[in-house]
C-alpha cells in the first residue's frame, strides 16, 4: 500500500513542475436535442494532448501557452468538430456536435472510433450506443440493454430469454447497478426476463468488468454505469413504440429554452389485458381456472436547470414494479416488486480545472405478498432503502496529469421478511421478521497520469467502511492501471482491483427471484471480498477500422456466502444459522473484434473461462455443501462465442443479425432414486437423490436471431417498423432437463425412467412500431 | 400509406413462422448417469398395535428399470429401552390395509406398545455388503386436535348450488419454547377411494397463545368423509420428510438448487420413526350451522 501512495505522490510532485498555460474548458453536447455527451474525445493535434470529457459532459484541458490551437472534438456518431482558439487566457469553450446524419461544411468525418480503447489504461470496459440497443435483435422484439450485453466477453445471462448479468464468474448480485448514480437493487421485470432499463430513455451505458475506477465500490464483480437522457431543451419531442409484449411513450421538452429542459418515459405491459378477456370469455365455463392479472410498468423522470454558467441542477427518477395478482370472493392474493431510485445532482465549476458533482439519492427495493383468504390474512415483504450522499471532484492538474476524488456515504434500512399473519377472531396473531440499519462509507482517490507518450498509468485507492449493529468492517481497496503503448495502434494493459462488498443476496434458488432477500455483513456475515487481476493488449486493425483485443484475468472471491441444505429463508428470525461461507474464483480470457464504421459493423467475442465455488467452512456447525467439494455454478460456460452483425443496405432498411454459441450449463441431475413408501395413509414417491452440485452438463447451447427494420419519414416525424425473429432456427436449447418416471394407466404401474429435455422458446417472431415526432 | 403494406406482409410472415414452428418443446434424451456407491435405505415406523416391520432396499442409478434392490441377507433388530431385543426376520408381505410392502417383520405376537415411550434402537447389519445402519427414536406425546371446523365458500357470499366446496380449518394445542414436528395428513375416503388430499409437514412456529390454526382451500365437497391424522414426530423423522419431498420436487423445477437427503438414520438412508399420532373421522355437510368433528 505503502507503494501505491508514493507512486500518486510522486506523480503529483512531478506534474508541478510545468510551463505556463492556459486552460480550455467547457461542456459538450448534442446540437439537437442539447443532451450533455459523456466521452466525448477532445484533442489538440498539434501539440498530442487531449482528454475526454466527463459523465457530465465536462472536461478541463491545459494548454501550453501558443498563439492559436485548433481543438477537435470527437464523437462516435456525430460529426467532428474543430475549433481553432486564440489562446490569451483561460477560455470556455462550449461547443454543440452534429449528429452525422446531417452534413456542414466546417465538420470532418474521419474519426478514430476507438482512439479512447488504444489511449486509456481502461481495461474490461464494454460500452452500447443507442443504435445497438435498439438494432440488435432480442426475444419478442423488446428492446433491452442488459441482454445486448450479455452479447459482449465475460458477461453471460443466467439462462434461455434471462436478462441475469454474471460477469467474469461473478454472482447475479455481485454487479453494480446504477441508474443515475442511484443503486438498482433488482434490475429485472417478469422473474428475469426483461430488465428495467427502458430503452428510449436511456443514453449511455458502460459496463466494467474488470480496472475498476476507484469511485465504484461495493460490488465484487461489475459495474453496470446506466445514464438517462436529460430531455431535449431544443424543442418539444416524442418518442415511442408498440411491440408485442409492452409499448412505451417519452415526452421530452424544454421547460426554459437552452436552460432547462424534462423527459418523462413510461412502459406498461399488457398481458393483464389479454388474459382479462379470456377469463371474462370463459366466466360461464366451471372447468376454467380463471389466469391471474400479471404486469409491470417502468416510470422514468427527469429535469435539469442551468443555475449559472458554473451551476447546473439535475433531478431524476424512477419508478417501476411488477404486479401480479389474482382476487375472487373468498381468495385475493397480491405480489408486487420494483425499485423506486431518485437522484438530485448539482455540478459546480469552481475553476476550470476544479469541477465538483454533489449527489443525493434515495434507492428502495422491495417485494410485498398481501394474501388474504377467508378469514385468515397473510403478507409478507423484505426490502432494502438507501439514502446516499456523494461527492465527487474532478481536477485537472496539467495537461497530462487529473485527479478524481470524493466520498460518499450511505445509510441502508434493511426489512428482511418481515411477516404477519392474522385471523379475524384473533385467535391467529404471528408476526416475524427483522429490520437492520447499516451505514456504508468509501473516500476516493484516483489518479490519471501520462507518464510518457508510450506509459500511462492510472492509480486509485477507496477506503470502504461498514458498520451494522456496532460491528465495523474496513477496507482498503486499491486499483491500479498500467498501458504500455507499443505503437499508435497497439497498447498493452495491465491491471489490478481490490473489492469489498458489504451486502449480499441471500437465496435458495438457482436464478435471482424478487423474493431474494438483500442481507447486511454482520458479525456472522463477514463481508465480500474479490481481488482480480487481468492484462490485455488492444490493437487497431483495418486502418482503424477495427480494433481487436484480448485480455486474461483470474479472480479470487473471499467470503462467498450461500445457504445450508435445507435452509428456510422465510419466517426465520435467524437467518444468521443458515449460512455456509466459502470461497470462489474464476479465470479466463476473452477476444473481441469490433467494427464500428461504415454500412456494416458489429462485433465477434469469444470466452474461454472457468468459475469454480467451494463452501467447505463448517465453523458455524452448517454441513458444507457439496460435500465440501468444489463445484461448477450454473453460469459457468467454458466456450462463449457472440457474433453481432448490423448491415444498413440504404436509408430505409437496416437488417441485423446475431448468432451465439456456448458450452450448456452446470446443472444437477438426480443421480439414484428409491424406496419412500411414506408414512401409514400417505402417498408414496419416489426418493430422489443428488449426489454432486451441477454436476451435469446440458447440451451446447446456439441461436441465431434476425431483425430487419424498415424506416419511413412521414410528414409528422418518423416511424420504423421493425421484424425480429428470435431463434431463427428453430433450435430446442435446453432450458430445463428432468427425469419421468411413465406409468401405466390402467395398472398404475411404473412402467419406466427417462430423461427429458425442455426448450423454453421455439422460433419466435415479433413486430414492433417505432416512432418519433 | 406505405408502411401499411409492409405491416400486412409482417403480420403474413410472423403467423406462417409461429404456425410453422410446432410447439413440440419437450423430448426424451440419452444420459448417461455416473456410477456411484449403492446406497442401504430403511423405512421403519412404530405403530401401537402393530408388529415392529420395516422396509429394507438400496438406492438405484435413477434410469434404471423400474423396482428397487432387494436386502434379503441382513440382520435386523430392535432393542426396547427395557433392553428386550426384537429380531426381524425376512418375510416379505404386502400390508393390504395400507397398501406398503415389508420385507422385515417380528413375530406377531411381538406388537409395539406406545406406552412404553422409548428409546428404541434400530441396528441393520447386512451380510452381503457388510454395511451397518443404526438409529435411536421415541415415541412423542399425542397432539390432539381440538377444534375441527369447515367453511362454506359461500358462507358470506351469493349462495351456490351443490358445487359450494369447504375448507377445513384444525386447531391444537402447541407446547411452548419446544421445537415440535407435525405432520397433517387428510384422506378423502368416500366410497371406497381413498385419496390423500393434504398432505403438510411444519414446525409449530406459528403459535399464537400457544395454538397452532391450519386451513386448508376450499376443495371439499358437500358429505364428503374425511380422515384427518396430526402425527407428532423427531427432527430427524421430519427432517428426512422434508428432504425426500423437497429433492423430489427439484426435479423439473429450473430455479430450484438440489437438495440432498437428510438421512434420520446412521449408516444409510431412511428414518426410523415412532408415530405418534391422533386421528378423527368427519363428514362435510353444508346444513350444518356449528360443524364439530366427531371424536
Amino acid at each position: 500500500m505503502k507503494q501505491i501512495l508514493t507512486l500518486v505522490f510522486c506523480c503529483t510532485l512531478l506534474s508541478s513542475v510545468a510551463q505556463e498555460k492556459y486552460t480550455v474548458s467547457g461542456y459538450v453536447k448534442d446540437a439537437k436535442s442539447g443532451e450533455d455527451l459523456i466521452g466525448v474525445t477532445v484533442w489538440l493535434p498539434s501539440l498530442k494532448i487531449g482528454t475526454v470529457t466527463n459523465a457530465y459532459g465536462y472536461y478541463a484541458l491545459d494548454v501550453p501557452v501558443k498563439d492559436t490551437i485548433t481543438v477537435y472534438y470527437r464523437y462516435l456518431g456525430y460529426l467532428t468538430t474543430k475549433r481553432p482558439l486564440r489562446l490569451q487566457s483561460n477560455q470556455v469553450v462550449n461547443v454543440s456536435l452534429q449528429p452525422d446524419d446531417q452534413t456542414l461544411e466546417e465538420v470532418e468525418i474521419t474519426v478514430d472510433k476507438f482512439e479512447e480503447e488504444i489511449n486509456s489504461t481502461q481495461m474490461g470496459r464494454s460500452t452500447l450506443s443507442q443504435k445497438e440497443i435498439k438494432t440488435v435483435p432480442v426475444i419478442f422484439g423488446e428492446a433491452d440493454l442488459i441482454k445486448v450485453l450479455q452479447l459482449k466477453p465475460g458477461v453471460k445471462s443466467g439462462g434461455e430469454g434471462s436478462s441475469g448479468l454474471y460477469v467474469r464468474g461473478g454472482g447475479p448480485d455481485q454487479n453494480l447497478i446504477l441508474l443515475d448514480e442511484a443503486v438498482v437493487y433488482n434490475a429485472s421485470h417478469l422473474f428475469g426476463f426483461f430488465s428495467i432499463f427502458n430503452s428510449d430513455a436511456v443514453k449511455n451505458i458502460d459496463l466494467y468488468k474488470s480496472d475498476f475506477p476507484a469511485q465504484y465500490g461495493g460490488r465484487l464483480s461489475s459495474v453496470l454505469d446506466v445514464k438517462l437522457n436529460e430531455g431535449n431543451n431544443k424543442k418539444f419531442s416524442t418518442t415511442g413504440g408498440i411491440g408485442l409484449i409492452s409499448s412505451r411513450l417519452t415526452v421530452e421538452a424544454p421547460i426554459v429554452k437552452d436552460k432547462s429542459s424534462f423527459i418523462l418515459s413510461g412502459r406498461r405491459t399488457y398481458f393483464d389485458l389479454i388474459t382479462r378477456q379470456i377469463n371474462r370469455a370463459n366466466e360461464d365455463n366451471e372447468d376454467f381456472n380463471p389466469i391471474p392479472d400479471y404486469f409491470f410498468y417502468d416510470i422514468n423522470l427527469k429535469a435539469n436547470y442551468d443555475l449559472s454558467e458554473k451551476d447546473r441542477l439535475f433531478v431524476s427518477g424512477y419508478f417501476g414494479r411488477d404486479v401480479f395478482k389474482f382476487n375472487d370472493d373468498n381468495f385475493n392474493f397480491d405480489f408486487d416488486w420494483g425499485n423506486t431510485t431518485a437522484t438530485v445532482r448539482w455540478n459546480h465549476v469552481f475553476n476550470p480545472k476544479l469541477f465538483l458533482n454533489t449527489s443525493v439519492i434515495f434507492s428502495d427495493y422491495n417485494y410485498q405478498i398481501n394474501n388474504a383468504f377467508s378469514a385468515f390474512s397473510f403478507n409478507i415483504t423484505s426490502g432494502v432503502q438507501d439514502f446516499n450522499l456523494k461527492l465527487d471532484f474532478d481536477y485537472l492538474l496539467n495537461e497530462n496529469h487529473s485527479l478524481r476524488f470524493g466520498a460518499q456515504a450511505v445509510n441502508h434500512q434493511f426489512v428482511v421478511s418481515r411477516a404477519n399473519f392474522n385471523s379475524d377472531d384473533g385467535r391467529v396473531d404471528f408476526s416475524s421478521g427483522d429490520n437492520f440499519n447499516a451505514n456504508e462509507f468509501g473516500l476516493y482517490i484516483n489518479d490519471d497520469i501520462n507518464v510518457s507518450t508510450r506509459w500511462r498509468v492510472n492509480t486509485g485507492l477507496r477506503i470502504s467502511g461498514f458498520e451494522n449493529d456496532g460491528q465495523w468492517y474496513y477496507g482498503l481497496e486499491p486499483r491500479i492501471a498500467a498501458r504500455y503503448k507499443a505503437a499508435n495502434n497497439l497498447s498493452l494493459k495491465a491491471s489490478f482491483a481490490q473489492m469489498y462488498q458489504y451486502v449480499q443476496l441471500i437465496t435458495n434458488s438457482a436464478a435471482a427471484l424478487p423474493t431474494d432477500i438483500w442481507y447486511p455483513s454482520n458479525e456472522v456475515l463477514e463481508p465480500q471480498l474479490s481481488q482480480q487481476v487481468s492484462a490485455g493488449a488492444s490493437i487497431l486493425l483495418g486502418d482503424g477500422k477495427y480494433l481487436l483485443s484480448n485480455e486474461y484475468y483470474y479472480k479470487w472471491m473471499q467470503n462467498q456466502v450461500d445457504l445450508r441444505d435445507g435452509a428456510q429463508i422465510f419466517i426465520n428470525d435467524n437467518l444468521d444459522e443458515e449460512f455456509v461461507f466459502g470461497r470462489g474464483w474464476s479465470y479466463g480470457t476473452e477476444v473481441y473484434l469490433e467494427k464500428k464504421e461504415g454500412r456494416t459493423t458489429g462485433w465477434i467475442g469469444y470466452t474461454l473461462s472457468w468459475a469454480r465455488r467451494q463452501f467447505a467452512d463448517s465453523s458455524n456447525n452448517n454441513g458444507p455443501i457439496n460435500n465440501g467439494e468444489a463445484f461448477f455454478p450454473r453460469y459457468d460456460r467454458r466456450h462463449d462465442i457472440s457474433l453481432v452483425i448490423i448491415h444498413q443496405i440504404n436509408d430505409k432498411w437496416t437488417v441485423s443479425g446475431n448468432f451465439v454459441y456456448g458450452t450448456g450449463n452446470a446443472v444437477s441431475l438426480p443421480t439414484n432414486r428409491f424406496l419412500f413408501q411414506n408414512i401409514p395413509g400417505a402417498e408414496p414417491i419416489t426418493g430422489t437423490q443428488y449426489l454432486e452440485r451441477n454436476g451435469y452438463r446440458m447440451p451446447e447451447y446456439h441461436r441465431a436471431d434476425l431483425n430487419l427494420i424498415r424506416k419511413f419519414k412521414p410528414r409528422w416525424g418518423e416511424s420504423e417498423l421493425a421484424i425480429s425473429i428470435y431463434n431463427v432456427y428453430n433450435r430446442r436449447n435446453a432450458y430445463l432437463i428432468y427425469f419421468d418416471e411413465i406409468v401405466n394407466e390402467a395398472t398404475e404401474e411404473t412402467v419406466r425412467f427417462e430423461a427429458k429435455q425442455v426448450a423454453l422458446f421455439p422460433i419466435l417472431p415479433a413486430i414492433t412500431w417505432n416512432f418519433k415526432f | 400509406m406505405p408502411y401499411k403494406k409492409y405491416f400486412l406482409y409482417s403480420f403474413t410472415i410472423m403467423m406462417s413462422l409461429f404456425y410453422l414452428s410446432a410447439c413440440d418443446l419437450e423430448r426424451e434424451i440419452d444420459i448417461d448417469l455416473p456410477e456411484t456407491e449403492v446406497e442401504l435405505v430403511v423405512e421403519c415406523y412404530l405403530e401401537d398395535g402393530q408388529p415392529y416391520r420395516l422396509a429394507l432396499s438400496q438406492t438405484v442409478s435413477f434410469l434404471e428399470p423400474p423396482g428397487v434392490p432387494d436386502v434379503p441377507n441382513a440382520e435386523v433388530t430392535i432393542t426396547t429401552s427395557s433392553g428386550e431385543i426384537i429380531e426381524l426376520e425376512y418375510d416379505p408381505i404386502l400390508d393390504e390395509a395400507t397398501d406398503k410392502i415389508y420385507n422385515y417383520r417380528s413375530r406377531d405376537d411381538q406388537v409395539v406398545d406406545a406406552n412404553n415411550i422409548g428409546p428404541y434402537f434400530l441396528r441393520i447389519f447386512d451380510r452381503d455388503t457388510e454395511k451397518l445402519i443404526t438409529a435411536q427414536t421415541s415415541f412423542l406425546p399425542v397432539v390432539p386436535f381440538e377444534e375441527i371446523s369447515w367453511e362454506f365458500e359461500d358462507v358470506n357470499q351469493e349462495i351456490k348450488d351443490d358445487s359450494a366446496l369447504a375448507l377445513v380449518l384444525i386447531r391444537h394445542f402447541e407446547e411452548p419454547d419446544v421445537d415440535n414436528y407435525y405432520r397433517l395428513l387428510i384422506s378423502n375416503i368416500n366410497d371406497e377411494d381413498e385419496e390423500v388430499t393434504v398432505d403438510f409437514n411444519y414446525q409449530g412456529l406459528l403459535a399464537t397463545d400457544n395454538e397452532v390454526t391450519l386451513s386448508t382451500i376450499y376443495q371439499f365437497k358437500n358429505e364428503d368423509t374425511l380422515r384427518l391424522s396430526l402425527y407428532h414426530f423427531d427432527e430427524r423423522a421430519f427432517d428426512y420428510f422434508n428432504s425426500v419431498e423437497d429433492a423430489a420436487d427439484v426435479n423439473g423445477n429450473p430455479f430450484a438448487q438440489p437438495v440432498p437427503i437428510q438421512s434420520g438414520v446412521e449408516g444409510g438412508l431412511g428414518v426410523f420413526a415412532a408415530l405418534a399420532f391422533d386421528r378423527r373421522t368427519i363428514v362435510i355437510q353444508k346444513e350444518e350451522d356449528d360443524p364439530q368433528a366427531d371424536p
